[in-house]
């Protein structure tokens, strides 16, 4: 599969299968997926299928993925070890009434691959672990209050959902926000609620949806771990999105965040559905205290895919690859914006990069940007951060540059430099 | 059911369509001939609002009137709500004995004919020009019921606060009607307000109906919001979809209360 040609994308397909959807399945497609949060009626809703980093829709579009199914897709799309070791593990059963010897496999290499992880648990979806963090911590303390940062996501459960659609306000009662990086006021929070405080979950740096990314400020996650020390709260760290995308040991490495418990999911399997959450070992009883379980959580076929993932990402060079093009990709989008009369910035750490206008606080520019790119065959979200591959090629960035190049100006005739 | 919460909506969100009513319809019109006088209506530890008639206008306005003619008091929201859905309640009248006839006779007629055109048989009209009024007050009716709702519902507090700055507008193709549903800064803290058919002068979120026929559907509930978006015709939005996010769920909480 490979890129198209200079034609301008349409959706006819993708319109009329969101049609038969909107009758028989709530919203047609629900969740982040929901065209309302990319641009309707001007993007793809249906994928057909995917090679490397590369996808086709129903229509036959063929787009540059950037979005890699939401970050799980790190090292491109069917990439034929992952996908081997999952036939091989397919052909042998995939849904059985015990773990099979993969799991143990796949708990012995996250463990030696994550400094603090002395135990492994596995799930299926980033919620799972999440959620079951808290409970862990609120067992540990003997404490109520969760503390997040406001505009994080943390999955879609009642406890750190944003939408109020079926939540009891006693679900919420026990979370608390701050905004990202005000270490004042989280010192506020803790001084309004001494020894009620169980945890903090925080991503390693903020990634909210419809707003640039933002890094911790200098010495952010010093003065966080002071804190919990002080305070006997239990730091959990939403690796969710990075994942092992930035470094093969986790997220924590590249802040110099030292978490007690850690979630991971996307960027483990290769796009297979699998999470998981690691600990030290003084949380272990306290883990074991905490049921969880879930139907299709011990399947091995998910675990095979982990373990070459993993493997891959460790003994190749794909991790590096995906930072450098992200800083080709970066570089040029910004530069692309000055020569075009824009101020960009393109945020966040160069392997999940997003951009935004400067003066764009309504998302307009970055709205018809997206557009346009995306008719023309790179798929770039225009709300949510993107995610470089390491099957993502020099050559891709360059025509995603190019392409660029031609669409700054149709921004500016649309809305004005 | 949060009966402090539907009173807010009545009288925020319905009660201004009377402005409209008696513009538009000649036997509402015609009920106010003549009057003039400024009504008010008060719950008890809850909200309040009034209406003036004045030269066969009406004109909403929320909060006390310093001179109202007529003062009715509610003991208890839901009092307020029975009143407001047609059963025979007896407010208390602090003030007004002279507009007794008025408030007995003729009031009810406007409260009957809004709702000819809301929920009656006048829903099923064909009549063009009729459809463009129900657009009207369909549309100043969301306006109005989700500002209400944003301001008054304890449960979407956090909503409310998280809810960005700015003005979302709302326009009916080709000729509207149009209006806005705002969060503004007032006094170091924030307020909701809404403007219809009022100059727009910038709209940092935009929804937009192809026209007065899909309008009326979503507004009979006939049209699902979120799927005609995503067909990408009928109905489109963009800019800070933040907003419209949260709009959203105060436009679903307002059409909850007032249908439970």
């Amino acid at each position: 599969m490979s890129q198209k040609n200079n034609e301008r994308y349409s959706y006819e397909n993708s319109l009329n299968l969101f049609a038969r959807a909107a009758k028989i399945i709530p919203e047609g497609i629900y969740g982040h997926q929901n065209p309302a949060f990319v641009i309707p009626g001007a993007s793809p809703y249906f994928a057909d299928r995917a090679e490397g980093g590369y996808f086709r829709d129903v229509d036959g579009n063929e787009f540059i993925d950037f979005l890699c199914g939401y970050g799980p897709v790190v090292l491109g799309h069917n990439h034929p070890e992952v996908e081997n070791a999952v036939r091989k593990q397919m052909a042998k059963g995939s849904c059985f009434n015990h773990p099979g010897e993969l799991m143990v496999q796949l708990a012995e290499k996250i463990t030696s691959l994550v400094d603090l992880a002395d135990w492994a648990i596995f799930a299926k979806n980033g919620s799972d672990v999440t959620t079951w963090a808290i409970r862990v911590a609120r067992e540990f303390t003997n404490r109520k209050k969760i503390i997040m940062a406001k505009g994080a996501y943390h999955g879609a459960h009642a406890w750190c959902t944003d939408y109020p659609g079926g939540v009891l306000p006693e679900e919420k009662e026990n979370i608390l926000a701050m905004n990202w990086n005000r270490i004042d006021e989280l010192e506020k929070l803790t001084a309004t609620h001494p020894g009620d405080i169980a945890g903090i979950i925080l991503t390693p740096y903020h990634h909210p949806t419809f707003a640039a990314q933002e890094m911790p400020v200098d010495g952010f996650w010093k003065k966080i771990r002071k804190i919990c020390d002080r305070e006997g709260i239990l730091l959990i760290i939403d690796d969710i999105r990075a994942c092992f995308r930035l470094d093969i040991h986790g997220s924590h490495e590249v802040f110099g965040i030292k978490p007690d418990m850690i979630c991971f999911a996307k960027a483990m399997a290769n796009g297979h559905p699998i999470s998981t959450a690691v600990g030290r070992d003084r949380y272990r009883e306290a883990a074991e205290a905490v049921f969880f379980a879930g139907t299709f959580w011990f399947s091995p076929v998910p675990m095979a895919a982990a373990l070459t993932t993993l493997n891959i990402l460790e003994t190749s060079d794909a991790i590096p690859k995906m930072k450098q093009l992200g800083m080709r990709l970066k570089n040029g989008l910004e530069d692309l914006g000055k020569k075009h009369g824009y101020n960009v910035t393109v945020s966040g750490p160069s392997a999940l990069p997003y951009m935004t206008f400067d003066d764009d606080p309504d998302l307009y520019h970055i709205q018809v940007f997206c557009r346009e790119m995306i008719a023309r065959g790179i798929f770039l979200h225009p709300h949510h951060n993107w995610f470089i591959c390491a099957a993502h090629t020099d050559a891709d960035i360059d025509y995603t540059l190019k392409t660029a190049d031609k669409v700054f100006p149709i921004v500016a005739r649309e809305l004005g430099a | 059911m949060n009966e402090m919460l539907k009173a807010s909506i009545y009288l925020k969100g319905i009660l201004p369509l009377m402005e409209d009513l008696v513009a538009f319809d000649q036997t509402a019109a015609q009920a106010i001939k003549g009057k003039r006088l400024i009504l008010q209506f008060e719950i008890k530890n809850g909200p309040s609002a009034h209406i003036i008639i004045r030269d066969g206008t009406i004109c909403h306005g929320t909060g006390k009137h310093p001179l109202p003619s007529v003062r009715l008091t509610f003991k208890t929201p839901d009092l307020f709500n029975r009143m407001f859905e047609g059963e025979d309640v007896r407010p208390g009248l602090r003030k007004g004995i002279p507009h007794l006839y008025f408030l007995i006779k003729k009031f009810p007629i406007l409260a009957d004919r809004l709702t000819y055109y809301l929920e009656g048989a006048g829903k099923n009209a064909t009549d063009p020009a009729v459809i463009d009024f129900q657009v009207k007050i369909g549309l100043h009716a969301m306006l109005c019921g989700m500002a209400a709702v944003a301001t008054d519902d304890p449960d979407l507090r956090n909503i409310a606060d998280s809810t960005p700055f700015g003005t979302l507008l709302i326009n009916v193709l080709p000729d509207g009607p149009f209006g806005t549903f705002s969060k503004i800064r007032q006094n170091g803290n924030f307020i909701f307000s809404v403007s219809f058919n009022q100059p727009v002068k910038h709209a940092n979120a935009v929804m937009e109906f192809a026209s007065a026929d899909v309008a009326k559907q979503l507004i009979d509930g006939k049209l699902n919001a979120v799927t005609t978006i995503g067909l990408g015709k009928d109905i489109k939005i963009g800019g800070l979809l933040p907003l419209i996010d949260k709009a959203s769920i105060f436009l679903y909480q307002f059409d909850k209360v007032i249908n439970n």
